[in-house]
C-alpha cells in the first residue's frame, strides 16, 4: 500500500511516499528557517503563510521523488493534531482535497505519534513493545512508556520550556542564530563543559517531568556574572557546558525510568535527536546498562511526511481511517489512553 | 462547461457549482474554524447532488483574498490540490473585484468606485475601480493604507461610491457627491451567477501548472510579527 503522508503542523513542509509502513520512496522537507530566522523562533503566521505557497511543490516532488503518479496513491496520512493550528489546517485541507480527488482513504495522525513511529520506520521490528520513548524537540519533551502502537502511558513531560524551545533561547539570548539547537551543538563540539558550573533541574527529584526554564536562566546569570567582572568566556564553552546540563538531564531521566519499568528498549525522537551530544550520551549508556537504544536518521528526526504516511499504514490496517469531515487540533490526547501532556 | 467557485475569504463561506450559466447547488457556511470540517464535504456533496465527480470540473474559480482568516488558507491550499490532481484551469479574483462585482449587481453606477475592505487595526484596503461597459474594472493598484490615505486617492473625484465593509472608516473624509455603502456582498443566486460570469470572462481556459502551484492568497497585511521586526531594525 503507497500511502502519501503530509506533514506541516509547525514550520517545515514536507510529504512523503512510504510503500506498507516501512520503505520509504520519497521524503521531501521545505524548511522556512530563512524566513523564521530574523525572528529568533518560528512566527506562526508567517509558517501558516509559507505552507501554502509551499504544500503543492512540496507533494509534488515526492510523488516525482518516488517516481508514482497521483492515481497511484493508495491513501493520504496528514497530521491533523497538535502543534500550530493555522499551521495544521493547510496540509489538512491539502490532504482532504487529495482523498476527494483520487478516492482513496484519509487518515488524521497525531504529529507527535508520527514522532514516536519515526524510530519504527527505520529500525522495525528491532524495536520491541514495551519501550521507553524520549520525544524531543522544540515544541515538547516527553517521557512514554510505549506499550503498543496507539497505546501510550505518559511518564514525564517538561514543566515549563521543551528542550528544543531552551535551545533556541540560549541561541538567541548569544546571537547564535536560529534554529539554536544545530548551531550550539556544533560549537559545543569544540567547547569545555566544564567551563561554566550549570545545575541540572529536576535530575534526582522524584518522578519523570523535566525543567529547563531554570538553566536558560543560570546560563544567562553566569554570563552577566562574568561580564560584570570584565571575564568573557568562549561562546563555544558556553554551549558545551549548556548542552552538557540538558544531556545529562535527559539521559539521566531516560535511565531512572528504564531502571524502575525494567525497560531494556529505549528510543528517542523529535528534532533534539539529532543532537550529536545526546546520540553520543544515549549510546555510552546503552553500553553501559545493557540497553537497546535506537534514533531515527537525520531526516526523520526533524518534522517529516514520511513518520506520517508509516504510521497511517498501520492506522489503516486497525481501521483507524478519517472521513472528510476531519478536523485539526493544536492540542489532542495521545493513543488509545488518551495522554494529556499540557 | 462545469465551474466550482470556492471562496473562503470572509467569514461567510460558499461553494457553488455551475453548468455553464445554471447553479446546480450551493452551500454557506461561517466562521473559521468549520471551514476545514465542512469545504471539502461540502464539495463531495454538491458534486455528489449534481450526479458529477470532481474528474469532471472544467473550470474552478476562487478568490484569493485580501484576507488574513486561516479559512482564506484552508480555500486556497484545498483549491491548488483539486485543481493540480485533475487538471483544472484555475481562475483568480481578490476581494476588491468581488465588492466591485457586487456593487454592479446593487445597480451602483458612479463613474468612479472605491473599494474598502477593513483590515482591522485602524487601516484599510482599498481599490479604485471605473464604470467600464457593463461593470467595474480595476484601474488603480490596490492598497494597504490609513483611511485617510484611501481618500486621498479619491480627493478630486466628485461622483465617487466608496463601498465596503470599511467603507465607514471614510466616513470622517466624506466629500460632496461621495455616496458610501457598507455592505459586504451576499452570496445569491444572482451574484454567484455574476461572478461566474466574470471568471469565465476573464480566466484562463487551459491549465497552468505553474500558476496552479504558485497560488497563494493575498493578504491584507504582513504578520504583525513583521511589522514588530520592522520597527525594531528602524
Amino acid at each position: 500500500m503507497r500511502i502519501l503522508g503530509i506533514e506541516s503542523s509547525c514550520d517545515d513542509t514536507a510529504a512523503a511516499v512510504v510503500v506498507d509502513g516501512r520503505h520509504i520512496l520519497s521524503n521531501v522537507i521545505s524548511s522556512q528557517i530563512k524566513e523564521h530566522a530574523p525572528f529568533g523562533g518560528v512566527v506562526p503566521e508567517i509558517a501558516a503563510r509559507k505552507h501554502v505557497e509551499s504544500i503543492g511543490e512540496v507533494i509534488e516532488k515526492a510523488l516525482t521523488d518516488a517516481g508514482l503518479s497521483y492515481n497511484q496513491i493508495d491513501a493520504i496520512g496528514v497530521t491533523a493534531r497538535h502543534g500550530l493550528l493555522r499551521s495544521i489546517v493547510v496540509g489538512a485541507a491539502a490532504g482532504k482535497a487529495l482523498a476527494l480527488s483520487l478516492n482513496v482513504p484519509l487518515v488524521g495522525i497525531h504529529h507527535i505519534e508520527g514522532h514516536i513511529y519515526s524510530n519504527i520506520l527505520e529500525h522495525g521490528d528491532a524495536i520491541r513493545f514495551p519501550h521507553l520513548c524520549l520525544t524531543v524537540s522544540g515544541g515538547h519533551t516527553l517521557l512514554l512508556l510505549v506499550h503498543a502502537l496507539d497505546h501510550y502511558e505518559l511518564l514525564g513531560r517538561a514543566l515549563d520550556d521543551a528542550a528544543g524551545e531552551v535551545y533556541d533561547k540560549i541561541a538567541r539570548y548569544l546571537d547564535l542564530g536560529f534554529p539554536g539547537g544545530p548551531i550550539i551543538d556544533k560549537l559545543a563540539l569544540e567547547g569545555n563543559a566544564a567551563a561554566l558550573d550549570l545545575p541540572r533541574p529536576m535530575l534526582h527529584d522524584p518522578g519523570f517531568d523535566f525543567s529547563f526554564s531554570g538553566l536558560k536562566t543560570a546560563v544567562v546569570r553566569q554570563i552577566e556574572k562574568l561580564q560584570r567582572a570584565s571575564t568573557s568566556i568562549p561562546l563555544a564553552d558556553v554551549a558545551a557546558s549548556f548542552q552538557q546540563a540538558v544531556v545529562d538531564v535527559l539521559i539521566g531521566r531516560i535511565l531512572r525510568a528504564a531502571t524502575v519499568y525494567n525497560l531494556s528498549t529505549v528510543t528517542v525522537c523529535g528534532g533534539v535527536a539529532a543532537n550529536r551530544g545526546l546520540r553520543s550520551a544515549l549510546a555510552k549508556l546503552a553500553e553501559s546498562h545493557s540497553i537497546q537504544a535506537f534514533y531515527p536518521p537525520l531526516p526523520l528526526c526533524t518534522d517529516n511526511g514520511a513518520m506520517i504516511a508509516g504510521l497511517a499504514y498501520h492506522k489503516i490496517m486497525t481501521g483507524a481511517v478519517s472521513d472528510l469531515r476531519l478536523d485539526a487540533q493544536a492540542n489532542a490526547p495521545l493513543g488509545i489512553s488518551g495522554v494529556t501532556y499540557k | 462547461m462545469k465551474h466550482l467557485i470556492v471562496d473562503t475569504s470572509t467569514r461567510q463561506n460558499w461553494i457553488a457549482l455551475f453548468e455553464d450559466d445554471q447553479l446546480c447547488g450551493c452551500l454557506h457556511f461561517e466562521d473559521k474554524q468549520s471551514c476545514l470540517i465542512n469545504l471539502t464535504p461540502g464539495i463531495r456533496q454538491l458534486l455528489d447532488n449534481a450526479g458529477w465527480n470532481i474528474q469532471q470540473i472544467d473550470r474552478c474559480s476562487t478568490v484569493i483574498g485580501p484576507g488574513a482568516w486561516s479559512s482564506l488558507r484552508i480555500g486556497l491550499a484545498t483549491v491548488k490540490l483539486l485543481c493540480i490532481t485533475n487538471r483544472i484551469a484555475l481562475t483568480t479574483l481578490t476581494s476588491s473585484e468581488i465588492v466591485a462585482g457586487y456593487a454592479y449587481l446593487m445597480g451602483v453606477t458612479s463613474p468612479t468606485l472605491l473599494t474598502v475592505l477593513d483590515a482591522g487595526g485602524g487601516k484599510v484596503y482599498s481599490a479604485v475601480f471605473a464604470w467600464h461597459q457593463e461593470g467595474y474594472q480595476l484601474v488603480g493598484a490596490d492598497a494597504w493604507e490609513p483611511p485617510s490615505a484611501a481618500a486621498l486617492r479619491a480627493v478630486d473625484v466628485s461622483d465617487l461610491t466608496i463601498i465596503g465593509n470599511g467603507a465607514q472608516l471614510l466616513e470622517p473624509y466624506k466629500q460632496t457627491g461621495w455616496q458610501i455603502i457598507c455592505q459586504q456582498p451576499q452570496a445569491d443566486s444572482r451574484y454567484l451567477r455574476y461572478i461566474a460570469q466574470c471568471t469565465l470572462k476573464n480566466g484562463p481556459i487551459t491549465y497552468d501548472h505553474e500558476a496552479v502551484l504558485s497560488l497563494k492568497p493575498l493578504y491584507v497585511q504582513p504578520s504583525s510579527a513583521e511589522i514588530e521586526f520592522k520597527v525594531q531594525v528602524t
